[in-house]
């Protein structure tokens, strides 16, 4: 049985620039050479600058975008393989920004229906698979609410709901919690983090805040269309001017070992939650 | 110098069974010069509270005060209130559509029928203040990055020279570098200009940075109007109304419980650094 969810080799790709006239100019190079693999269940956190390709990345995974050079595997199966597409795009559902964007139906569990219908499935088992998805999400009790009178982080978790509804074996989200207020990104990572550990289902998130990186099993970085950087949370964060070199940042407690080390404090240098900065700090303390 | 709102309320649908009070008798005043950052869960009413400012909504009961007029009444003029009172909404970047970025700033300044020196004069103020190098200014706005494309949105309400700036979550999007670019330039226009800066925001990290007043909505009603500092004290009310507080301010909060002696409340990682180190709590 093969374990990687998605594998991408040597993929490259580019927009085309045209003038005024509508005369070809030049490309855009936004994917170079990006060499990457994702194993089945893992939970990957896609960093990189506004611009860096990590949404281009992102398309290629759901089909919605294909290589110029390279290839591109998801679940075993190449992207370029039309007579497939339909096949990547149910076991790879993806999740984008702006949840208003992505709710179609009125009714909620007709939206997280609107999926598996058009993937021809019998009407029963559409009905439990809207039931599960939407009781995996905690919106079960608003199943016959008009999704526009939801907040931003339930509408979003109706929108992860429409997608499980697909079985996929992973998903994708491309910044999916930019536009909600504290409590509903506290509510998609914690949908995020029990797909991942009770579904077992595969995650790429591309998130522009580091805290919640933080909490993924890897993190790549994308950097001008490469790959630059990668490893667990607290190998990528540990390199605290490498990330801000890269326009990045690191979580508040990530600098402030970093800051206290500098200040001649042995601290470990790749703390990344508030847990963890207690446990350190307190160490110290007793030691003086 | 003022924009006052007072005991303000708005009820959306009003007169249908769907109604429902969006703002409920809020209150408060804002001088030329202030940062304020403005919090709340989704549904809480800022941003129908922000379209008051300059007369986008008309309220049903209550009313604001542009340097003590009416801005409601009917003899005033909304359009003069609009220019001192800039409005940059969420996503500003989507209402670019000039063929140049100059053309795109120009764009506001142009319809006030200003002479032709004035409007360079301005257009070109507000593109180096957002930080727009000279070498785009020609350039469509649809080629720039997301980060250049808001600061030349944001730069469009800026030409219009406003008094009053308020931004809907400016930094939506945004990576990290662009983020604390566009709020140290917001920052520097508080600064130079005096103007007064509004910041609607659900980053508890960037208002716990940069603003020197927070006024927190909740279910349509002001739940605080304080420093920062303050406000962070209230962290379980916080959370309880969908809000939060920074990972610096709860770290705080956890070494204190073990038996730390730090200030009452932290608000950025310098500061904690600071306590930590000069207070004596650790040693090198």
């Amino acid at each position: 049985m093969n374990n990687t969810m998605v594998r991408s080799e040597g993929l490259s790709f580019s927009y085309p620039v045209y003038d005024d006239e509508g005369n070809k100019q030049g490309v855009n190079q936004v994917l170079k050479n990006v060499t990457l693999s994702v194993q089945k269940g893992e939970w990957v956190a896609i960093l990189g600058h506004n611009g860096s390709g990590k949404s281009t990345f992102a398309r290629h995974v759901n089909a919605l975008l294909f290589p110029e050079e390279g290839t591109l595997w998801v679940n075993g199966i190449d992207t370029r393989s039309e007579e497939q597409i339909w096949e990547i795009r149910s076991s790879a559902g993806m999740i984008f920004q702006n949840p208003d964007n992505q709710i179609i139906a009125s009714i909620v569990e007709e939206d997280v229906a609107f999926g598996p219908e058009n993937l021809g499935v019998e009407p029963s088992e559409i009905r439990s698979r809207v039931d599960a998805a939407l009781s995996t999400v905690n919106m079960r009790k608003y199943a016959d609410r008009d999704p526009n009178r939801l907040s931003g982080g339930q509408k979003q978790r109706v929108a992860i709901a429409g997608v499980l509804a697909m079985k996929p074996a992973c998903i994708i989200l491309d910044e999916p919690t930019a536009m909600l207020d504290p409590s509903g990104r506290r509510e998609v990572m914690d949908t995020l983090e029990r797909l991942n550990h009770d579904e077992h289902i595969t995650i790429l998130h591309i998130t522009h805040y580091m805290e919640e990186a933080a909490r993924a099993d890897r993190v790549i970085v994308i950097d001008h269309g490469e790959a630059v950087l990668e490893g667990t949370p607290k190998e990528v964060f540990a390199q605290v001017d490498r990330m801000k070199a890269l326009g990045l940042d690191v979580p508040q407690m990530t600098e402030l070992a970093y800051d206290l080390r500098k200040s001649g404090i042995d601290i470990p240098a790749d703390i990344t939650t508030v847990e963890e900065m207690v446990e350190a700090l307190c160490r110290l303390k007793s030691k003086t | 110098m003022s924009i006052e709102v007072k005991n303000l309320t708005y009820w959306y649908d009003a007169g249908t069974p769907y109604s429902k009070k969006a703002v409920d008798d809020v209150s408060f005043t804002v001088e030329k010069g202030e940062f304020i950052g403005l919090i709340g869960h989704t549904g809480s009413g800022k941003s129908t509270l922000i379209q008051h400012l300059n007369g986008l909504i008309r309220p049903t009961s209550g009313t604001v005060l542009y340097n003590g007029t009416d801005i409601f009444a009917k003899e005033t003029d909304l359009r003069q209130i609009r220019q001192k009172v800039g409005l940059v909404f969420q996503y500003p970047e989507h209402q670019l559509f000039e063929m140049t970025v100059r053309k795109d700033v120009e764009f506001g300044p142009r319809n006030l029928h200003l002479p032709q020196e004035e409007i360079d004069r301005r257009v070109e103020q507000a593109l180096h203040v957002v930080g727009l190098p000279e070498s785009v200014w020609e350039k469509s706005p649809f080629e720039l990055s997301g980060g250049q494309k808001r600061r030349a949105a944001i730069a469009g309400v800026l030409a219009m020279e406003p008094e009053y700036l308020i931004l809907d979550e400016p930094t939506a999007g945004l990576d990290p570098k662009g983020r604390d670019e566009i709020l140290s330039q917001i920052e520097s226009l508080r600064d130079t200009l005096g103007l007064a800066v509004i910041l609607v925001s659900h980053s508890m990290e960037d208002v716990a940075r940069y603003v020197d007043r927070l006024i927190v909505m909740a279910e349509g009603q002001k739940r605080y109007d304080d420093t920062p500092r303050e406000v962070f004290t209230h962290v379980f009310d916080l959370i309880s109304i969908g809000l939060g507080i920074p990972q610096i301010t709860e770290l705080n909060e956890r070494l204190k419980e073990h038996g730390f002696q730090l200030p009452k409340t932290i608000l950025t990682v310098e500061e904690m650094r600071d306590a930590l180190i000069e207070g004596g709590q650790i040693h090198a």
